[in-house]
């Protein structure tokens, strides 16, 4: 059964095409583009998920996919995982325009290097270009990558400009401009940006969002802010009895620590929505289960599309 | 009630005492998001607290790191921090750029050739592009660092990587790179044009003009001319860079933390590291959930509580104990493999490391 369209995602799914989801390392940025990717495949849509090396929550999404005993409604061929190497991409680039014997002589020789050094953004440049040929084929109804580290993010969205200005001749020029037009369009392409209620991801995230606004180059669509945890409420009296005796009764212990975690979450979230402006954001919880499976990404596909942001309590 | 994480590797040292009283370099390494830089800054001033002045070298700290250690902003130089140990403390925040630019200025056999390098923008992008960089200048200035004689301890922090291995390879991708054959055969021919430009050279700069226009390619070529006399000396220094990374001082510590797939970065990056001939000194898990023990099912304290509020906190408990134990699963598989002679535990925060007195309670931890 697809789920009909109401939380946040399936509205995005609606509106746009291409989702470059960034954010710092270790923040789930793999996983939430692998749960992404299961949303819109469960609403119908034909799903590219675009990496750029091989992601352990890859593997998962396609083994679980592959034996899937929990969702039938996702058809197996609905989600096509594509790794893109930028070595490869170029290689390919450079067949396409006619250049296919120099193609691998051009790395191994070690001038690809050279020139891509000389031409900052020229690898992020390709990779863009060829997620916006995927866009033009209409293969797919849905294509996200899952982009590298936010810092990397930005070369990713600056590097149309800067070619755009250094190669004022040769072909990649409209390459640049094709790929400007992929950015610049929201109903074409969004960042997804994702983060943890932690102080370093939060800053690195406020950081990323300042430096997208001063490119200008593409719309900044929801803030995911990922593992938030929520407690359930206690009484009074329980609270009490917590307070005198967390450090002999395990119960109690773990509570304060659960709780002391989520004060420190409530800091950072509110910090991050009081800069975030008019950018809209959801939270998902934290999965308290050992490993992340295929189980759970699903789990967080599911609150994807859930009307308001019920979050389970732990 | 035992943490179940401390039996583990109970023939090991839990404490880094001994590592930084005996070493004189050691570099903290491990993936993105384990709180390595908080590490780095946590040794040091314990270190610094048993009397031994050390230099800590940060690669981008948070903000409230920089605010933490009490300073207004961290530069490539090595400013001094008022601690309240017998030993000095300094800290330097590596600045990529500056440190390579100080490096041309050093071997440019000319101050005008090192202004024609340091305004190429083949050159101003290295930094940037050429993967490895950001490593090979924080051991650059780890060997800059080494001679300063108002420390005899450096701590650094590895700057945070796609791949964590890049810069025990820095310095032979920049030698690489500098040395590239296709570049040097153009430079040589370019003046007279009397040596004959094999086939292959002439028609990959072809395509590559067609490909991204000629001014990038007589970019390049001008930063090779530029670069022209100055490979030996680059050459020399990576080479002595690359042996300070193997002297007998020299300590590797891994940060993880209990997580699977930090874990499995660790065990990647450990295997790594072996096979470069270097060994892991020590190993951090950061991070851990802490172990609250048993369940007190039959306390009467919570025979009293509300039933509701009951099942929730035997839930919560039960959640916690469950991640608990995959965690002590997953650091024991990465011990079986990696093998440290030294392991400390350090337990979340249920804070953010907000200040001096932060850095330290984890100091004390890391030096027990």
């Amino acid at each position: 059964m697809h789920l009909a369209p109401q939380g946040p995602i399936p509205e995005l799914l609606e509106k746009t095409t291409v989702f470059l989801v960034a954010g710092k390392g270790g923040v789930g940025k793999s996983t939430l583009s692998a749960s992404m990717a299961i949303c819109a495949a469960q609403l119908g849509r034909r799903v590219a998920l675009v990496q750029l090396s091989e992601s352990p929550a890859t593997t998962t999404l396609a083994t679980g996919l592959a034996n899937d005993e929990i969702e039938k409604s996702i058809k197996s061929d609905q989600i096509t995982v594509l790794t893109l190497k930028p070595e490869d991409v170029l290689v390919e680039y450079l067949q396409d325009h006619g250049l296919s014997a120099l193609g691998r002589r051009l790395i191994s020789s070690g001038v690809v290097s050279v020139i891509a050094t000389a031409v900052p953004g020229i690898k992020e440049l390709l990779i863009l270009g060829k997620i916006k040929q995927l866009e033009r084929l209409q293969t797919y109804d849905t294509i996200i990558l899952d982009s590298p580290a936010s810092g990397h993010l930005i070369t990713f969205l600056s590097s149309p400009k800067g070619l755009g200005d250094i190669a004022n001749v040769g072909l990649l020029r409209s390459q640049a401009e094709e790929v400007t037009a992929l950015l610049k369009d929201p109903s074409r392409c969004k960042v997804v940006l994702v983060t943890l209620p932690e102080e370093t991801p939060v800053e690195e995230t406020l950081q990323t969002i300042s430096k997208i606004r001063e490119l200008d180059t593409v719309e900044i669509g929801p803030v995911i802010i990922n593992g938030v945890i929520h407690t359930s409420k206690i009484n009074n009296l329980t609270r009490d009895k917590i307070g005198e005796y967390a450090s002999q009764i395990p119960e109690f212990g773990a509570y304060s620590y659960v709780e002391a975690r989520q004060a420190m979450q409530i800091r950072n979230i509110d910090l991050l929505r009081h800069k975030l402006g008019n950018l809209s954001y959801f939270q998902l919880p934290l999965i308290f289960s050992e490993e992340m499976s295929y189980k759970s990404q699903l789990f967080l596909a599911q609150l994807m599309t859930a009307s308001d942001q019920e979050i389970q309590p732990i | 009630m035992t943490n179940p994480a401390e039996t583990l590797g109970k023939d090991r040292t839990h404490s880094f005492t001994d590592l930084v009283t005996t070493n004189s370099v050691v570099i903290l390494t491990g993936s993105g998001g384990v709180g390595k830089t908080s590490c780095a800054a946590a040794l040091a001033i314990g270190a610094s607290m048993i009397g031994i002045d050390t230099c800590v070298v940060t690669i981008d700290p948070a903000k409230r790191l920089a605010d933490a250690l009490g300073l207004e902003s961290i530069g490539n130089d090595a400013v001094e921090i008022k601690t309240f140990g017998s030993g000095k403390l300094f800290a330097v925040m590596l600045d990529a750029d500056a440190t390579f630019d100080e490096l041309v200025v050093r071997y440019a056999n000319s101050p005008q050739q090192a202004q024609n390098i340091l305004a190429n923008r083949v050159y101003q992008n290295l930094t940037k592009n050429l993967s490895g960089i950001q490593e090979y200048m924080a051991m650059e200035k780890l060997f800059e660092l080494h001679t300063d004689d108002r420390f005899k301890l450096l701590i650094v922090d590895t700057p945070p990587s796609a791949n964590a291995i890049d810069f025990l390879d820095a310095p032979r991708r920049l030698i690489g790179f500098l040395d590239n054959k296709v570049f040097r055969v153009i430079m040589n021919t370019g003046p007279s044009f009397l040596k004959p430009v094999s086939f292959a050279t002439k028609a990959i700069l072809k395509a590559i003009s067609r490909v991204v226009g000629s001014e990038v390619v007589d970019q390049a070529v001008a930063f090779f001319q530029d670069f022209e006399g100055m490979q030996d000396g680059f050459r020399a220094r990576a080479q002595t860079v690359q042996a300070l990374l193997h002297e007998e001082h020299t300590a590797f510590v891994l940060v993880t933390s209990p997580r699977s797939d930090t874990v499995r970065e660790a065990i990647e990056f450990g295997e790594k590291l072996v096979g470069f001939g270097f060994s892991i000194s020590g190993l951090v898990s950061n991070r851990e959930t802490p172990y609250f023990g048993e369940p007190a099912s039959k306390s009467p304290i919570l025979q009293e509580i509300d039933p509701t509020d009951r099942t929730m906190l035997d839930k919560v408990l039960a959640e916690i104990r469950n991640l608990k134990a995959h965690e002590v699963q997953l650091l024991d598989n990465l011990l079986e493999i990696i093998d440290p002679p030294r392991l400390v535990h350090i337990p979340t925060l249920s804070k953010d490391v907000a200040n001096m007195e932060d850095l330290a309670q984890m100091a004390k931890v890391l030096l027990a």
